[in-house]
């Protein structure tokens, strides 16, 4: 299927040793056959042992923008409040079924609406009541080390404390994100390779209209 | 017969007739009825499939959910023509905010539904009874 294409993920682990706690960025590039496919990926390490100097939660957009959701994909930390400003002038109906969230959020032209707090680890499917087409996922994680492949493929996961962790990546074609073991020690350097299925988006959106179509 | 019964027996039947009369207008069925939901059902069907295609009038339904448009309107058009539906839609100003629909693209609207409840043989009355409900909606639907 040519929709379909491995993704490999080629972890470097980079030793910082500025600072007085060792502190480690561990650059990630995902690899794909469609280069589209690795840039829709969320890459995110979860430490084995708690170990995780919890932040504050940020604050997170989703936007409407000419009757799509920007970005198609998000990562946030549990407990983010995410909001929805539709730059649209017309409403929007946003909903989302996900076990992770379920809500509904009615948007009007001119009317702000609170943002939505994401207090649950999981996969969230975005979509629109009124224009069935669009649709975005967020990826909420217990983790303060997460990020989104730049158009190279390549994500930073920035200042590990040495310990072991499981590092994910996923892609919303994939039901669950996939892990493997990632060690972060300040003197060594890691390469990994985590072989995923997925398909791009564009593919995806597709499968779900015909889904539709012949409902 | 004398006069004052001739008089009691006017003043009967036009009592009667009256009585009658009354009743008649309280059975009347309401538009809903005389439409039937089965119809009401075919006429927005189509009209949907019609105004989101025709090219004077579809840019507005672009993306659109139109299964969704078409229980929505189903919904509306069943409540003000006094059936069992309550309408749990939007108000007609939200729903058309921001669309920036002109006065030429109404009229577009009301004439493609026209067609469509000929097309779907609705009486003139009925259909008259129809246009009568929405013609006030204008207001919210043009972009002022």
């Amino acid at each position: 299927m040519s929709a379909s294409s491995k993704v490999f993920v080629g972890g470097v682990v980079m030793s910082s040793w500025l600072g007085v706690a060792a502190a480690t960025d561990v650059a990630v590039t995902v690899v794909s056959g469609e280069s589209v496919t690795a840039t829709e990926s969320v890459i995110y390490a979860v430490p084995k042992k708690s170990g995780d100097v919890t932040p504050a939660p940020s604050a997170a957009v989703i936007d409407q923008v000419k009757k799509e959701f920007v970005p198609l994909v998000s990562v946030v930390r549990t407990g983010t409040r995410v909001s929805f400003p539709n730059s649209d002038n017309i409403r929007h109906q946003v909903y989302s079924f996900s076990p992770a969230k379920t809500f509904t959020l009615k948007l009007y032209s001119g009317r702000s609406s609170e943002p939505v707090i994401f207090d649950k680890p999981g996969v969230v499917t975005l979509g629109c009541n009124i224009h069935d087409q669009m649709i975005a996922w967020l990826l909420v994680v217990d983790t303060s080390w997460y990020a989104l492949p730049d158009t190279s493929g390549s994500a930073t996961l920035k200042n590990l404390p040495a310990g072991d962790y499981d590092l994910y990546v996923w892609h919303p074609s994939m039901a669950a994100p996939v892990g493997e073991p990632l060690r972060v020690d300040g003197s060594t350097t890691v390469t990994k390779t985590v072989r995923i299925d997925a398909t791009s988006i564009v593919a995806l959106r597709r499968r779900v209209a015909l889904q539709d179509g012949a409902r | 017969m004398t006069h004052s019964f001739r008089a009691w027996a006017v003043f009967a039947v036009v009592w009667a007739t009256a009585l009658l009369c009354a009743g008649v207008v309280q059975a009347e069925a309401s538009l809903y009825q005389r439409i039937g939901a089965d119809k009401l059902s075919a006429v927005v069907d189509e009209y949907v499939d019609v105004l989101s295609v025709d090219p004077r009038t579809r840019r507005s339904f672009y993306r659109s959910d139109l299964k969704r448009v078409k229980k929505m309107l189903t919904e509306h058009l069943c409540d003000l023509a006094g059936g069992p539906c309550k309408y749990a839609g939007d108000s007609m100003r939200d729903v058309h905010a921001g669309h920036g629909i002109t006065h030429s693209e109404f009229l577009s609207g009301v004439e493609l539904l026209r067609v469509v409840l000929v097309k779907q043989q609705i009486p003139l009355r009925e259909r008259n009874e129809l246009l009568a409900l929405l013609a006030p909606m204008k207001s919210d639907v043009v972009d002022r």
